[in-house]
């Protein structure tokens, strides 16, 4: 009887360390796996760690630093009328493709050893898009290009000089900086003037005189 | 003998209990991991969910339920507060972004009595927070690809939400043009005709004969 | 093997229990937009008015000069929406031709719009010009402008249609006497069907862009043939509406009457209603305002200019009698390109961009004309 008992026992405990074994099995797999958590990603954001600006950028592409990898999220089309120098594209829609053996099909670029991968799109709501689920799929060192295309044109190609009142030196060594950019990527004319064209539109639209001139037309 | 039948038993179930206690226990500490991910969305839904601009609230939408003050939605102003304190939209709620996953807000943002609109200090910001929290299975959520700057100028201030960079992902720039009114000659390439020439095909059909006059 | 029941009942409650504390409540998505609007004119009116309420303001009507644009032309979009032929004929340097009813659409497909400061529309006269400005602002265009006096006061060569226009034919049918103004009676009844009161907006301003204004003119000739079967608004300050205005016209104070609060519901909607100021090109933003709310509006054409030009010049009250010191003598491009200015352009990209291409490569060209 009590023999019986402890074989009871035995093949008791041998079920429990089972099923003990089966849920190891199962949950570390699940942690292994290649996401992030929301957590996690949102934590890798708020630190500050996502966006690289314009003057980042462009003083890498300038200096040359191997370590910069530009890819272009926008579509094809976009990216065959105007890209940054060097620049690869991924559309945001392939950007998760797997190959036939399941891999993503963009794993070599996006996890690269010893580089810094910065995203641009027009704005940076796609490359944010792309990053997001980048950095859920655990690829790292992943950035976001500050304010995008759209704004690499109205800091480096187009930078507006610093109103005399209220620049710090500071400002005025960012232009200096942006002016030589601008040199670099579109061979500017050393007098852009903030009042050249496109590049200042919105602040005037905001704020110049605007509606009061012309009234009265009847 | 008779009195070890009686406690033998006894102990037995005391010992599967005390087993079983501790299993679930273990279980329950391995798979209660709050690090661990818990999407409701997999990677490649929550692409074609994003593609599709799903959620995504146009500026002149935003105008409306601003102006009518419709109170089916709550604005989310996701920037840190001395942002928030120094300007915001009248009625808004501020969750700075690091928090917006955070228990505390889970019955703020994951509700069905108000739709929640997802704003930051630019659209990268809020289409994040979107993602992750859609991706979770918040419902109700919007996004919009504008900032608060841009809300605050174009829509309280003034009415002209479809001016200026109501949607930041859109092209403000012909790139290509820019760049080479910037270079000048020193790249020269080739002579075009310049300016407005490239901006998209105008429709010159003819409109049946128009009234002189008219203008 | 009760025991055994047991205990994987509780296995099971275990794995649940722990595992629900870790998902989302689910919540149901609302409905958005499932009702229709109960009165659209009513919200309509309530969207606009609390929107810019732009035709009761002081920016109204948005004109720009042409010596602004003539300074500035390299930071304005330029739309000239005259004939094609006389687009050819001569235009401002840059200008684009469109029809005035494909503005929207173009304004709609070309992004980069919203990149220039201002966006300028060029008619003959500035009427047909500040009857889309008008839609467009309301629509939420807040950049857009009409060309004071159209191509008129560019060069003399496009100045026809001012110079034909202008009469003094009815200078001696005016009235002096005041004529009340009507009872408040209820809004226009619009039924577009659309759910939200920004689309009922967009709806009627498109629809109203569409048919231009051809419906929505008149000349001074058909007017005086017989006054009585419209009713005339006369769009002055009372001190000039007293020197003589158009029999049975009825004043309204110009940037303040049309709101719900002041004397927007005295116009009728039985009847169709003609606006007239002193060149005709207040009242087309003020006729556009009236017809994206329902009412059958009509601008007099050149306004007092078309009937009583001689006694406005005369009268030192009564301003803007058109007059040659408003023709300009700018520069006229011709033909069918916007400009014939040569500028010399850079290679479209930086450097040859390369696609990297985990499969294959697709080929593509580099496309030289950008999409602005």
């Amino acid at each position: 009887m009590a023999q019986n008992k402890q074989i009871k026992v035995y093949v008791f405990l041998t079920a429990v360390f089972m099923v003990l074994g089966i849920i190891m099995i199962f949950i570390p797999d699940k942690e292994v796996e290649k996401e992030v958590s929301p957590h996690v990603v949102i934590k890798i954001y708020n630190h500050g760690n996502a966006y690289y600006t314009t003057d980042q950028v462009a003083k890498l592409i300038m200096d040359g630093n191997p370590i910069l990898q530009l890819v272009d999220v926008r579509s094809e089309e976009e990216f065959s009328k105007f890209s940054l120098k060097n620049a690869i594209n991924i559309p945001l829609e392939e950007l998760i493709d797997k190959d036939k053996k399941g891999n993503y099909v963009w794993r070599d670029y996006l996890k690269p050893e010893k580089k810094i991968t910065v995203f641009y799109s027009n704005g940076d709501m796609t490359a944010a898009k792309a990053w997001t689920l980048a950095t859920r799929l655990r690829f790292e060192n992943i950035f976001i290009l500050d304010g995008g295309l759209n704004n690499w044109i109205e800091t480096i190609i187009k930078p507006v000089e610093p109103q005399a009142t209220t620049a710090t030196p500071e400002d005025y060594n960012v232009y200096q900086f942006r002016k030589a950019a601008s040199m670099y990527f579109g061979g500017a004319t050393a007098n852009v003037a903030p009042t050249s064209v496109k590049s200042t539109v919105k602040k005037t639209v905001v704020k110049k005189k605007k509606d009061v001139e012309e009234e009265g037309g009847c | 003998m008779e009195e070890r039948k009686d406690y033998a038993p006894f102990e037995m179930k005391h010992f599967y209990g005390v087993v079983v206690f501790l299993l679930i226990i273990l279980i329950g500490m391995l798979s209660y991991n709050s690090n661990a991910p818990h999407y409701v969305k997999n990677p490649s839904e929550s692409l074609v969910h994003i593609i599709d601009s799903a959620g995504l609230l146009h500026a002149t939408q935003m105008a409306e339920i601003l102006y009518l003050e419709d109170s089916l939605y709550q604005i989310v102003d996701l920037r840190k507060p001395k942002f928030f304190l120094n300007n915001h939209i009248e009625g808004s709620i501020n969750i700075p972004i690091g928090r917006i996953l955070d228990k505390e807000f889970l019955h703020v943002l994951n509700q069905e009595e108000k739709i929640t609109i997802l704003i930051g200090s630019r659209s990268s910001e809020s289409v994040i927070a979107y993602m992750m929290l859609a991706d979770e299975g918040y419902a109700n959520i919007r996004v919009v690809a504008f900032s608060v700057d841009f809300v605050m100028s174009n829509i309280v201030e003034k009415y002209a939400p479809l001016s200026g960079r109501y949607d930041e992902e859109r092209t403000v720039y012909d790139y290509a043009r820019v760049i080479s009114e910037t270079g000048g000659s020193t790249i020269s390439s080739e002579t075009v005709k310049s300016n407005a020439k490239k901006i998209a095909p105008v429709k010159k059909k003819k409109k049946a004969e128009e009234e002189e006059g008219g203008c | 093997m009760r025991k055994l029941n047991i205990i994987f009942l509780l296995f099971f409650a275990g794995v649940f229990v722990f595992s629900s504390c870790n998902s989302i409540a689910h919540k149901k998505e609302i409905q958005v937009g499932q009702n229709n609007l109960q009165n659209e004119a009513e919200a309509l009116v309530g969207f606009i008015e609390k929107s810019s309420d732009f035709i009761n303001t002081k920016a109204v009507p948005t004109l720009i000069s042409a010596s602004d644009v003539n300074e500035n032309a390299g930071n304005y979009l330029i739309l000239d929406i005259r004939k094609n032929a006389d687009y050819v004929n001569g235009h401002i340097d840059g200008a684009m031709n469109t029809p005035a009813s494909e503005v929207l659409r173009f304004l709609e497909e070309n992004e980069c719009a919203a990149s220039f400061e201002k966006v300028v529309i060029a008619c003959y006269s500035g009427q047909t010009a500040g009857y889309v400005t008008s839609a467009l602002r309301l629509l939420g265009y807040g950049n857009v402008y009409a060309l004071k006096y159209g191509m008129s006061s560019w060069n003399k060569k496009t100045a026809d249609h001012w110079l034909n226009n202008i009469s003094n034919k009815y200078a001696g049918q005016l009235e002096l006497k005041g004529n009340p103004k009507n009872t408040k009676s209820d809004l226009p009844i619009l039924n577009t069907g659309e759910k939200t009161t920004y689309d009922v907006l967009y709806n009627r301003a498109s629809v109203v862009i569409k048919e231009g204004l051809t419906p929505a003119k008149i000349k001074a000739d058909e007017l005086f043939e017989n006054p009585n079967k419209y009713y005339v608004v006369n769009y002055w300050a009372l001190e000039q509406y007293a020197i003589g205005h158009v029999p049975g016209a009825v004043q309204y104070q110009p940037k303040k009457s049309f709101g719900t609060k002041t004397y927007l519901k005295t116009l009728p909607t039985d009847k169709p209603i003609v606006v007239y100021c002193y060149t005709g090109q207040h009242a087309a933003f003020v006729t556009s305002y009236l017809r994206i709310i329902g009412y059958d509006a009509k601008v007099l054409l050149y306004g007092a200019n078309s009937f009583m030009h001689t006694k406005m010049k005369s009268e030192a009250k009564l301003g803007h009698a058109f007059n040659s010191s408003i023709i300009m003598n700018y520069d006229l491009t011709e033909g069918e390109e916007p400009s014939n200015k040569v500028v010399v352009k850079a290679a479209a990209t930086e450097s040859a961009p390369k696609k990297a291409a985990p499969v294959k490569k697709k080929k593509k060209k580099v496309e030289e004309e950008g999409g602005c």
